[in-house]
């Protein structure tokens, strides 16, 4: 039998009952994980094996066959999958005895047959395609040295660093002399508490966390929802999760007795003993309010009763928000992203010394392709059977950033390509090759069109990946702002089709004479064909379209009429009955974009190369946002300053002073930016003495100059694949762009990075 | 330090500057003993929140400016906590209902119903009722308004309302009826000047007139605005003399070179800049109605007078649609165009009149 061979490597059909064990173990989990992904693929690997199965059959039955239905449907009863663990109990049972009945015996027993048969053929297949072996590749080839991490050198350096100074007291490399080390470990120690992974899912903070931990040799103890503790009575234990999760922690919160000892006396040294790191990779459910203050009352009991033995604790959380998803309009994923794990820590967290964010950013592109590299030799070891690096690029560029969705993609494409037979591959290649030479530009837009593709694999991946369509955000931009019509000179290749459908519809009447302003040749875009093909909501195509549409307009009252349809689709639906307002609105609010920007356009177009920008307004939103924080920090600040000035006055009587003024009412927010805020910044700034908190000073607009352009020129000279990428995937170069914007404010106030640095820590106690 | 707008802020009615016969009012109201809900309304730097501590004070005695701040919680029935910072004396509490929106009902219900409840305990205290002083009384929504309302009927016994507000007409009849309705009108220029000098005397240096003049016009009306331009000023030129450049803030500023830029090019290369300023000053908070109407009121000045009303009419259209829609640069950038249009077709128009133009 094979089996031997087979059990480590995980479950086969035919392992004998001995193995079942570590198949049923393996095999529920990945079933469950693969959700509506295991549908697909169960067809697609349905297709790629019973194909073996029935030529055994043919061979080896074919006398049976005449009365027998046709073997792929039986083939099809039997689980495709090999997770399964009923099938190999049963095959392994029955197969001596019924090897010479099967001819007697009824469709069931057929499928037995089948089983056995099968066999050596599976053996094959498995050998070949190790996608079939029934486990998610992301989790099966999970990275297991820092190396290979996908996330960005600078995120996993963070988390390692934390999680030293969490244990140790100090940053890793850093080894501080016997002094000073044990003053130091526990006021460093008290305030690395808490550390948060944050992130849009798929970009790697479990599997970096793990990976982390068990470099340094941490042993990590993880709570779990899921747990259900049977209390001696019998029956469940019914206490709330939450209550659960603050005993967890309260039990957990310390190192066993034995280390705890070690350590105290072991000063300068690394504790012999593994030291112990809390995980909290589920949250309870804090959309319920008391569930929710018990939860944050815990962390909160959890940072504040330190002491030296006490070990830290990571949450890893998942934002809501998934970047370019055309599902979330761009309010929710601003609104996700930031305030959800802070909403659910609670203030006192958030405000408090404890916790320290390190936020994963979806993966860029180039990581991911990086990271399917690596994954794809170890899982498929044949060379010719890999798929070619284009479609790793596509999948990486359609992950929106998500490595884990994009390593399923690659299984369920490689589960496919194994099965064409090389020579066929072959000529594909050298169909696509003469094809894209063909094509020249790419007629389809967006990236996807530059990459070496055959259709079928487009095909393919587009099953696979299912966002095929988001490549064409700056296809459908383009259409739009090239306003082709039928009536342009010079109609290019790729229209030739479209041009001829639309020549042959029927001529519109034409106008009465008063109206011919609004005259307009017909237009190649058909509008109902195109608005499916949209990837992202209305409210972002509309911000999309306004960004680079004077860019294409020769004349101001172009732009000015293509605004007003803007905003008058933009009053269709608005930010406070987003919910309320019918979803006509937003079909209404679509139509009128499109329709109205290409009425106001001139036709035809001209090109000089204009390029299609990633709207201001995201970025604007964001720091408006900062702003309003700060904002609110400073009128805190004024009323405080002022109650306790008041106060004074009154402690003192009555009589007079110069620096306690009386109190004025609370001042209006908008008072406060426009008025107060300002005029304070230049007051402060003649008279060289502080009046406002320095988070504060950064509100000073920058000085008015006429060429600020330099961002969005920036962003135009950029290839449009670069844009899409950001788009896609905020990456990890972007940031190095946030930062750069607010240079010229920071540096009106060179004092602020000081006074941060004065924020001593002691001041928390 | 403290600013001169507060350092020179008058704490009695006696010290107030300007509007007397309303002092006088005021003060005869506090002493009768039969102290009415009371409206306050007027433009905003016209000295409201002043007068209303003053009357105040004149209530209750300086204890009434021993003050602590406290953090509200209110739970709304859909169980979403609201945080609502509260000043309060023993005598008064003051808060501004309107910061949490649409949940401003829960927050004036409960509150009320809490002071209303309590009698007064300090047997020393000169009146045996509180004061809740409302602010932006009309930014509350009209189901605060009617809670209000019933309130104040019910509550008469142990509280007074002061509401401040810009202006009335966004406060409902019934509330209206029952407050002493007090308007505190902007200061003239005299009493203005009147002020300035006042703190330029107890700062102790001269305040030269073209100065004063200066600071005066540039502030329109808003007294708070003009002392805050009045001590930048002084600090950045101490002696106030010679060629005066009136510190505005900088978005004012900013607007204003918006409102150049549009009359100088009307082009989309042009309008492509400009939105590039308008996303500057919203990333920093300024209300985008603010901006409108600055840059509006700038071109207004700038342009001829068949265009001003041409532009007023756009400045008002493009604000309603601008409260209504919810991506604000849309319709300060369409308005922009608009306006540029408009200004275009003008100077086309006049090109043929006079070839010179250009």
């Amino acid at each position: 039998m094979p089996g031997d061979a087979r059990s480590s490597k995980g479950p086969s059909p035919s392992s004998p009952s001995s193995s079942s064990k570590t198949v049923s173990k393996m095999g529920p989990p990945p079933a469950k994980k693969m959700g509506s992904l295991s549908s697909i693929q169960a067809k697609l690997n349905f297709s790629a094996r019973p194909s073996t199965g029935s030529t055994t059959i043919q061979t080896k039955n074919a006398e049976d066959r005449k009365k027998m239905p046709p073997p792929t449907l039986t083939a099809k009863a039997v689980p495709v999958v090999p997770s399964s663990s009923r099938a190999p109990n049963i095959s392994s049972k029955s197969a001596p005895s019924l090897g010479a009945s099967t001819k007697d015996k009824g469709r069931a027993n057929d499928n037995l047959e089948i089983m056995d048969d099968e066999d050596e053929a599976f053996e094959a297949t498995i050998k070949a395609l190790d996608s079939t072996s029934g486990m998610m590749w992301a989790d099966r080839y999970a990275p297991t040295n820092e190396v290979d991490l996908a996330p960005g050198k600078a995120r996993l350096k963070k988390v390692k660093g934390w999680l030293h100074e969490a244990l140790y007291g100090h940053p890793p490399n850093t080894a501080p002399q016997g002094e000073s080390l044990e003053r130091l470990r526990d006021k460093v120690r008290k305030y690395r508490r808490i550390l948060l992974l944050t992130g849009p899912a798929g970009a790697g903070k479990t599997t970096s966390f793990r990976v982390i931990a068990q470099e340094m040799g941490l042993d990590v103890v993880e709570w779990n929802e899921a747990i259900e503790e049977r209390s001696l009575g019998g029956g469940f234990d019914r206490e709330s999760p939450v209550y659960k999760l603050t005993s967890f922690l309260s039990r957990n919160s310390f190192t066993p007795l034995a280390m705890t000892q070690s350590s105290s006396q072991a000063s300068s040294s690394r504790p012999k003993a593994r030291p112990r790191i809390l995980l909290l990779s589920s949250i309870p459910n804090v959309s319920h309010l008391p569930t929710k203050e018990a939860f944050q009352a815990a962390l909160l009991s959890f940072c504040q009763s330190y002491t030296s033995s006490s070990c830290p604790l990571v949450i890893i959380y998942s934002s809501v928000g998934s970047s370019g998803r055309a599902e979330e309009s761009w309010m929710d994923r601003e609104r996700g992203s930031t305030d959800g794990i802070t909403e659910i820590l609670g203030k006192d967290m958030r405000d408090g010394p404890w916790s320290t964010e390190v936020d994963f950013l979806p993966l860029a592109p180039s990581f991911a392709v990086r990271a399917l590299n690596r994954i794809l030799p170890l899982a498929v070891k044949s060379p010719s059977d890999r798929p070619p690096a284009s479609a790793l690029q596509l999948i990486a560029l359609t992950c929106n950033g998500d490595l884990r969705s994009a390593v399923n993609s690659l299984q369920l494409l490689c589960s496919r390509v194994a099965k064409q037979d090389g020579r066929k591959r072959k000529r594909d290649d050298e169909e696509l090759n003469s094809k894209s030479k063909a094509k020249g530009r790419g007629s389809q837009g967006g990236k996807g069109a530059k990459l070496d593709l055959s259709d079928q694999l487009r095909a393919v991946l587009d099953v696979v990946s299912r966002k095929e369509q988001s490549l064409n955000l700056f296809h459908s931009l383009g259409k739009i702002f090239y306003n082709k019509r039928v009536t342009d000179p010079g109609i290019e290749e790729e229209d030739r089709e479209l041009y001829s459908f639309v020549r042959a519809m029927p001529e519109p009447d034409g106008l009465p004479s008063h109206l011919k302003d609004f005259e307009r040749s017909r237009s190649m875009v058909q509008i109902e064909a195109f608005i499916p093909t949209i990837p992202v909501d209305t409210s972002s195509f509309a911000l999309w379209v306004h960004q680079s549409l004077p860019a294409y307009c020769t004349d101001v009252d172009q732009v000015g009429a293509a605004l007003d349809d803007l905003c008058s689709a933009d009053v269709m639906r608005t930010e406070e009955d987003i919910w309320q307002s019918s979803t006509h609105a937003i079909a209404y609010a679509l139509h009128l974009t499109i329709r109205g920007v290409q009425m106001a356009l001139p036709s035809p177009v001209p090109r000089n190369r204009q390029k299609i920008v990633k709207p201001q307004f995201f970025e604007s939103y964001r720091l408006s946002r900062i702003n309003t924080d700060k904002l609110n920090y400073g009128a805190a600040y004024l009323t405080k300053k002022a109650i306790a000035a008041s106060a004074k006055l009154a402690g003192a009587g009555g009589a007079p002073s110069v620096d306690d003024p009386p109190w004025g009412g609370m001042i209006p927010k908008d008072v406060i930016a426009t008025e107060m805020l300002p005029m304070m910044i230049k007051i402060q700034s003649a008279s060289k003495t502080p009046l406002l908190p320095s988070a504060v000073q950064s509100l000073a607009m920058p000085p008015y100059a006429m060429l600020t352009m330099g961002e969005i020129e920036l962003r135009a000279n950029e290839d449009i694949s670069q844009e899409l990428s950001e788009l896609a995937v905020g990456e990890e170069e972007s940031e190095v762009v946030d930062t750069s914007v607010w240079v010229d404010e920071s540096d009106n106030a060179p004092q602020e990075d000081d006074a941060l640095a004065g924020d001593d820590i002691e001041n928390w106690d | 330090m403290s600013l001169w707008v507060d350092k020179y802020r008058p704490r009695t009615l006696d010290e107030l500057h300007y509007h007397d016969q309303l002092s006088a009012r005021l003060r005869s109201l506090a002493a009768s003993g039969d102290f009415p809900h009371i409206l306050f309304y007027g433009p905003s730097g016209a000295g409201k929140k002043t007068r209303i501590m003053c009357t105040l004070r004149e209530l209750y005695g300086p204890g009434v400016e021993k003050l602590r701040i406290d953090q509200r919680v209110f739970v709304t029935p859909s169980n979403r906590k609201l945080d609502v910072n509260v000043v309060q004396s023993n005598y008064h509490i003051e808060l501004t209902p309107s910061d949490v929106g649409m949940y401003d009902r829960v927050v004036i219900q409960d509150i009320l119903k809490e002071i209303a409840q309590t009698q007064q305990v300090d047997l020393n205290a000169k009146q045996r009722f509180k004061v809740v002083i409302i602010n932006e009384a009309d930014a509350l929504t009209r189901d605060a308004q009617a809670a209000l309302r019933r309130t104040m009927e019910k509550y008469m016994n142990n509280m007074r309302l002061i509401l401040c507000a810009g202006s009335t007409s966004k406060i409902i009849a019934p509330i209206r009826s029952r407050c002493l309705l007090v308007r505190v009108a902007a200061p003239t220029d005299d009493e203005m000047s009147k002020v300035l000098h006042h703190v330029a005397k107890k700062e102790r240096f001269h305040l030269p007139d073209p100065a004063s003049d200066a600071i005066i016009s540039s502030s329109s009306g808003n007294l708070r605005k003009a002392l805050l331009v009045f001590e930048a000023m002084k600090m950045q030129r101490p002696d106030l003399s010679g060629d005066l450049d009136v510190a505005k803030p900088d978005w004012e500023t900013y607007c204003g070179k918006v409102a150049d830029a549009i009359l100088s090019e009307q082009s989309a290369q042009k309008l492509l800049e400009i939105r590039g300023k308008l996303y500057e000053l919203l990333s920093h908070c300024i209300p985008p109605t603010v901006v409108m109407k600055t840059i509006s009121e700038r071109l207004v000045e700038k342009v001829d007078d068949e265009v001003k009303k041409q532009i007023v009419h756009w400045t008002a259209y493009y604000e309603l649609r601008m409260r209504v829609g919810s991506k604000k640069i849309f319709h300060l950038e369409a308005f922009v165009a608009k306006i540029m249009m408009v200004y275009k077709n003008y100077t086309l128009m006049g090109m043929m009149d006079d070839i010179d133009m250009f």
